[in-house]
């Protein structure tokens, strides 16, 4: 080991206590209304909101999976494709995010504006693929911080799992969004000169770049080629995957509404586009150098999901590997509470279509009850030390195959419910038939399939659902008018004394607004 | 069979360090943003 279990847990004790506490000091004496808790609506500034979404990208996932490709998959172009996924992503939304403001002013979630706009079948499936990828995601990250613990320091995963699910749950459940993006901020002021710190140690440690190079170009110079068609075919198609699944990740939609303007928004997702690269890069090129020092096994011994961790362990001084520990607990921290949140609030805000007219307060307790399911639930998956990869990638192929339809309809009224469902399952039909996890599974309903490809299977995927999507707008005999979208989706806390005197909110009952959407949809026939 | 073409090791330092600046660059920003959204505050 190389640093002993109880420095380890010590460290990660402290400093789960210390942010559990300020997020919770920082929650006392606030409004604490529902519309708070799940959106923190109109509340952060530029530094603020790019803080939570830096925070929120990059959980302990960075420490795995761009080192995995750098290392196994195709060295830096490789990496390269994870760290253009994850910015392009976050640019995206740089572009959604201002159209999503315009349109839903009070909005909450992403399965609310899939319902609103194509109807319950189409938001039953959002739904799915939005918190399967969400929990897996979460799950992966629990997974991630208990293998690297126990890893580095022989720490016990359900002593990890436990602590960090507790101290995550303490402030997240009792101050929401808020506090998680209050925790954020100063986590990221920790993680970037962190991860500067750390990571420009480890290369000094290492002999500095030259040395690295030397190495690398000795025994794998493939991997600092960057046109190794192994490296850009999967530079490819985890674009793909990464950009579909976080377009249906309820964390973004949150912030978006979080953003005090939609000029904020738009600065705040641009900075961090630009923040995560350089990160995700230069996790990836670890890979590189754990391939190029000979330290990774292929076959039955495979380690290159944690190559990372087996540079760190070749010569590096305990403060070194110490730096790890803490950057690993607050990467985790700062994406399990904003997980933690979201999905509750995916649900939390589908509530009152369930309950008969729900209070705030009880809509409040069901978000914090809501909440401590998921961190239960993901502690517990955590300790348990399952690969989850095949989950991950299954989540991103139903994300790939879905986000062009759903996102088509902030832009077309004439893509119908069942044009987008439509699209979206062709797609995953293309995508499954070319998929490599699932092969066995689909083999036993259709026994001849192409050559499996994950760049045919998501570029499949993606291409067909979004080329259907269009498709079907053309061919349509309905139209949406995108005007509904405003009057459909309101505030949570509507008919509630505001700030003002008067009422807020100016959206229908739910119930006749589910009439009003049906007849609407009629009448738009043409 | 095209033989594989590394990046030099000067590209690859550029990379590197690029990376580990462009971090601390958008620390600098972050600490600027946060201390100018206290003071409005």
């Amino acid at each position: 080991m190389v640093v002993t279990a109880s420095a380890a847990l010590s460290l990660t004790a402290v400093t789960l206590a210390a942010f559990a506490g300020v997020g919770i000091r920082y929650s006392r004496g606030g409004e604490g209304s529902i519309e708070d808790f799940l959106t923190a609506r109109d509340s952060a500034g530029t530094g603020t909101l790019t803080a939570t979404l830096i925070a929120s990208s990059m959980g302990a996932w960075i420490l795995f999976s761009p080192a995995e490709a750098g290392a196994a998959f195709g060295g830096i172009s490789a990496a390269a494709g994870y760290g253009i996924g994850s910015a392009l992503a976050l640019f995206a939304f740089a572009l959604l995010g201002p159209r999503i403001r315009e349109l839903i002013p009070a909005g909450h979630s992403l399965t609310e504006y899939a319902l609103a706009r194509y109807g319950r079948a189409m938001y039953a499936y959002v739904l799915a693929v939005s918190v399967l990828y969400m929990f897996v995601f979460l799950a992966a990250e629990m997974t991630g911080i208990t293998g690297a613990l126990a890893l580095v320091a022989g720490v016990q995963a359900w002593q990890t799992a436990l602590l960090i699910g507790l101290f995550v749950l303490a402030y997240t459940a009792y101050g929401g969004l808020e506090a998680s993006i209050f925790t954020d901020t100063i986590q990221t002021l920790l993680i970037l000169p962190l991860l500067a710190v750390g990571f420009a140690g480890a290369l000094l440690a290492l002999g500095g770049t030259g040395e690295i190079y030397r190495t690398a170009v000795a025994t794998s110079p493939e991997l600092l080629n960057p046109a190794f068609l192994p490296g850009v075919e999967f530079g490819a198609y985890v674009v793909i995957a990464v950009v579909g699944a976080e377009m249906l990740n309820q964390a973004w939609w949150q912030r978006i509404y979080a953003a005090e303007s939609a000029r904020t928004l738009r600065r705040s997702f641009l900075v961090s586009a630009l923040a995560v690269l350089p990160m995700i890069v230069l996790a990836g090129l670890f890979g590189v150098a754990a391939a190029g020092l000979g330290l990774v096994n292929a076959g039955a011994n495979y380690n290159a999901d944690i190559a990372f961790f087996l540079v760190l362990q070749e010569a590096f001084p305990e403060w070194v590997v110490l730096v790890v520990v803490l950057l690993a607990v607050l990467l985790v921290m700062s994406t399990a509470d904003t997980l933690f949140n979201a999905i509750a609030s995916v649900v939390t805000a589908d509530l009152p279509r369930i309950l008969n007219d729900p209070s705030t307060g009880t809509l409040t307790a069901a978000a914090r009850l809501l909440t401590a399911v998921v961190a239960i639930a993901a502690a517990w998956v955590g300790a348990q030390g399952y690969s989850v990869l095949a989950l991950f990638l299954t989540a991103d192929l139903l994300a790939a195959a879905t986000f062009l339809p759903l996102l088509a309809g902030l832009y077309t009224e004439e893509l119908t419910g069942g044009g987008a469902l439509g699209s979206s399952l062709a797609g995953l039909l293309v995508g499954l038939a070319f998929f490599p996890t699932l092969r066995g599974v689909v083999s036993t309903v259709v026994p001849t399939l192409p050559t499996a490809s994950f760049l045919f299977a998501f570029s499949g995927a993606a291409l067909v659902s979004g080329g259907l999507a269009l498709l079907a707008a053309q061919v349509t005999g309905s139209r949406y008018d995108l005007g509904r979208l405003g009057h459909e989706i309101g505030r949570l806390d509507e008919g509630e004394p505001a700030a003002d005197g008067g009422t807020r909110g100016n959206r229908l009952p739910r119930e006749e607004s589910s009439g009003a959407e049906e007849a609407s949809r009629t009448e738009d026939s043409r | 069979m095209i033989a594989p073409v590394a990046i030099g090791p000067g590209t690859f330092a550029a990379l590197v360090w690029g990376a580990i600046v462009l971090v601390a660059g958008v620390f600098g920003y972050e600490i600027y943003a946060v201390l100018s959204e206290s003071r409005m505050e």
